[in-house]
């Protein structure tokens, strides 16, 4: 009942930020311009306003994940708010998965909002749409559950600044693991082990992009997608108890 | 205030724009690198997809757009495409379900650029990811037999592309010819036998059927024509029909005809089925219908000869008709052709 108090403030506090607006507002231009492209296109303007849509969706959510979720934390200490909830009774994992869940909430309404926009857009221009494009935003939204807990976590232990540039980082890199685990032959041994390792340990955000798929209208499998979101849900599990772990130790 | 929205900021923006203009088209004219050049700078496909930050589709868009624009200048101007292979594989690296890259840079590799080896592993690239696709066999077979005139090959690619069951009518008929022309009529009956079992339509479905035995005639046919050469080369002119044969022991029983028509030879000891003829005439009579039609509606009236419709609609010929020495039966006063 706390965890959805603490969860409902962060929703309603999230959606009155102006940067918010702003992403959206990108967003919808960018899903409205990408017609543009479509013109030259030679007779792929469908598929490249499907592409930049996914991509707006994925990018923009990224960037509200980041902004917001950077700072989530770190505001209420540098603010001193959090004297007035931690004096509640409640404990502070609970605090941290309140903030978390609210965050989540309104990354739910902004990808659903802009999905939407694309869905009706693609309609509008008289493409079609399938299953495997609604799976692409709903894979995108748990790239995006994984970021925030990221965020969330960098948040209660480091700057806003530093967190941002640290979850844009594991963003990037999150989408090229796949390449530690193509490794060429000359690369053996103690290396390859480690290299190998890492592949497994860092968060392969490759899973949850099927926007070529979607794009091209070609089928997924759905055991593929419940890999995916099971991996995504274990993964963003993890972070939130080091979140939770870290935020219990620091004094405030 | 009203000053400053209504005159300083519209001047500053008009100065401000006019010089970002100028400044600009001064950039362009003093650039040093032209577009081929800008291209070899083109990142190398593998490490390029990797580090995309998952956005490696939108980036495929955008270089499909450059490929394009790449195209059109070379057709305007040194007619190289020196940079279109390298083009289309990064695109397809980047975004391997990207089908039109394949389809389009197959025939833009073949026709444009006589590179037929690129064109088809580029090809056979898209068959991998497109399995079901029509167009990227079609391409092959048509570079093996337009680019290398290895029509058996071509035959093969084609049959390929046929078997997806979405192939228009003018490939089919198109397979249909050169597999019989190379008498490769098992690769035929595979295609059709693939075509009756998996094709959703109907209507694909009874044409296979029909098709299967049209083969199976055909070869039969193909067979009578050798005993007719040996024939003619023993009595000096072919057989006129199937007992001259039977009578001479080259064949010990008459085929049947499972359609319900019959072998004719014509004065050269080929040997046709009528069936098959009868199937060749109805699909050239249609054509031929449309353009009676079309010059009907054009001139109020019928043509008074069937050669009328030539030049005078989209015909550009009568077409001949499949039976040796057949011609084309043609009603000025009701239209009707048979």
């Amino acid at each position: 009942m706390i965890v959805l108090a603490v969860a409902h403030n962060t929703f309603r506090e999230a959606v009155r930020d102006k940067v918010l607006y702003v992403l959206l507002f990108f967003s919808a231009t960018a899903i409205l311009a990408s017609k543009a492209l479509g013109w030259i296109s030679i007779g792929q303007d469908i598929k490249i306003v499907k592409d930049i849509s996914l991509a707006a969706v994925a990018l923009f959510g990224v960037l509200i994940a980041i902004f917001i979720g950077t700072n989530l934390i770190y505001k209420e200490i540098d603010k001193r708010t959090i004297y007035t909830i931690i004096c509640q009774p409640m404990r502070r994992f609970e605090f941290i998965l309140g903030k978390y869940l609210g965050l989540a909430a309104l990354l739910a309404l902004v990808t659903a909002v802009m999905t939407a926009v694309a869905s009706g857009y693609v309609l509008v221009l008289g493409g079609t749409l399938d299953a495997t494009f609604f799976l692409a935003a709903l894979l995108i939204y748990w790239e995006l559950l994984l970021l925030t807990a990221l965020a969330v976590l960098l948040s209660s232990v480091t700057s806003p600044i530093l967190g941002a540039i640290i979850v844009f980082t594991a963003f990037m890199v999150g989408h090229a693991t796949s390449i530690l685990n193509e490794l060429p032959d000359h690369i053996s041994g103690v290396t390859r082990v480690m290299m190998n390792g890492a592949y497994y340990i860092l968060p392969n955000l490759s899973n949850f992009n099927i926007r070529a798929e979607a794009a091209n209208g070609i089928v997924v499998a759905p055991s593929y997608v419940a890999w995916a979101m099971a991996y995504g849900a274990i993964y963003t599990t993890v972070l939130l108890v080091l979140a939770s772990l870290a935020f219990e130790d620091k004094d405030v | 205030m009203i000053l400053r929205w209504l005159v300083i900021a519209p001047l500053v923006l008009g100065v401000g724009l006019g010089g970002i203009a100028f400044s600009q088209a001064r950039v362009d004219a003093a650039a040093y690198r032209d577009f081929d050049e800008e291209l070899v700078y083109l990142p190398n496909e593998q490490i390029l997809t990797h580090f995309t930050g998952g956005m490696s589709s939108v980036i495929a868009d955008l270089l499909w757009l450059r490929c394009i624009e790449y195209t059109s200048q070379e057709w305007q101007g040194d007619f190289k495409f020196t940079w279109l292979e390298q083009m289309c594989r990064t695109i397809t690296n980047l975004d391997p379900h990207f089908h039109d890259v394949y389809a389009w840079g197959g025939m833009a590799l073949a026709m444009l650029k006589q590179d037929n080896d690129a064109s088809i592993e580029l090809l056979k690239d898209g068959i991998r990811h497109h399995p079901n696709s029509w167009e990227l066999p079609f391409e092959i077979g048509r570079t093996y037999v337009l680019n290398r005139q290895d029509e058996p090959r071509g035959a093969i690619y084609l049959a390929l592309a046929v078997a997806t069951g979405d192939a228009p009518g003018y490939v089919v008929s198109w397979t249909e010819d050169l597999q019989g022309l190379h008498g490769l009529y098992d690769i035929e009956r595979s295609m059709w036998q693939d075509i009756l079992d998996n094709s959703g339509e109907e209507h694909m479905r009874e044409l296979a059927a029909r098709k299967l035995q049209e083969s199976n005639l055909r070869e039969v046919a193909d067979v009578l024509t050798d005993l007719a050469t040996q024939y003619a080369e023993r009595f000096g002119s072919p057989p006129t029909s199937l007992d001259d044969l039977e009578r001479a022991q080259y064949i010990q029983g008459q085929p049947t005809d499972p359609l319900g028509g019959f072998f004719i030879f014509d004065d050269e000891g080929v040997a046709y089925s009528t069936s098959v003829l009868d199937s060749v005439k109805e699909e050239r009579l249609v054509p031929m219908r449309v353009s009676v039609d079309e010059y009907k509606e054009k001139f109020g009236a019928w043509p008074e000869k069937l050669e009328d419709i030539v030049g005078r609609t989209h015909a550009t010929g009568v077409t001949v008709h499949p039976y040796p020495n057949g011609v084309w039966e043609y009603d000025p006063e009701t239209g009707e052709v048979s």
